[in-house]
């Protein structure tokens, strides 16, 4: 799994996340996350778009984030979902939890 | 039949998916019908990884094979007593919670498979997993 540290779009912070989240790299997922908000980041777009995979321990990881970036009054959004990752979002439930958008530019465009 | 068997922790989880992973393309299953079977073992292997052997260390096997059309996965733990088939899901409603997300994980396996059977015999859990070529059969 590949995190890239996409800089600053508007008031957003954008992150790609690329490759397989499982219960192996999950916890990456949430260290770097966990350390933008250390950061102050209170405004994240996670882009998926290159993400081929999702597994429960991933989205454990971004539920967890989501709900800790809320206590601090912020937001993380989630861009750009496909196939099995899309898939396993719909049928988990999770989109309906937590903001979902088509991508990067749906977002910035009504922001 | 393929098989492989290494000790039940996470720092093999990569290994015994990737060989999952192998063995359904083989089986000539789609991308992301693979994906999808190797969705199940994670969570079965990661269950196991967990809770199986809570005092000792203990392995985990994977056999697998091929009969008619579709791809059967048995994974087989001499953990504690533990029947994912019989396991309950993750609450029907919404909830913000982690511990909806524990359910999770078995919603996926019953998801993914055309079937999943749970049977304990020899001391030992064994679990078979039967895979379609697609996630409707």
């Amino acid at each position: 799994m590949k995190i890239r540290h996409m800089g600053q779009k508007k008031e957003y912070i954008v992150v790609t996340v690329e490759g397989r989240m499982d219960a192996v790299s999950a916890p990456e997922f949430e260290k770097f996350l966990n350390g933008l908000i250390d950061e102050g980041a209170l405004k994240v777009i996670v882009d998926f778009e290159g993400l081929d995979y999702i597994s429960s321990a991933g989205l454990r990881s971004v539920l967890i984030t989501a709900k800790k970036m809320q206590s601090k009054n912020g937001e993380v959004l989630i861009v750009s979902l496909h196939h099995t990752v899309k898939e396993i979002f719909e049928i988990s439930g999770f989109s309906t939890i937590i903001p979902i958008h088509a991508s990067v530019d749906a977002v910035l465009e009504t922001a | 039949m393929a098989k492989i068997g290494l000790p039940a922790e996470m720092e093999n989880l990569e290994e015994l998916l990737d060989f999952v992973d192998k063995e359904a393309a083989r089986a000539g299953f789609s991308a992301r019908r693979v994906s999808e079977v190797r969705l199940a073992a994670e969570e079965v292997l990661v269950n196991i990884f967990c809770y199986a052997y809570p005092e000792t260390d203990g392995d985990v096997s994977i056999s697998c094979f091929v009969k008619e059309d579709f791809f059967v996965l048995e994974i087989l733990d001499s953990g504690i007593p533990f029947d994912i088939v019989a396991a309950p899901g993750p609450d029907a409603s919404s909830c913000l919670s982690e511990r909806c997300v524990g359910g999770l994980g078995i919603h996926f396996v019953k998801e993914m498979t055309t079937e999943a059977r749970y049977v304990r015999e020899n001391g030992e859990n064994r679990l078979t997993l039967v895979f379609g070529k697609s996630r409707q059969e």
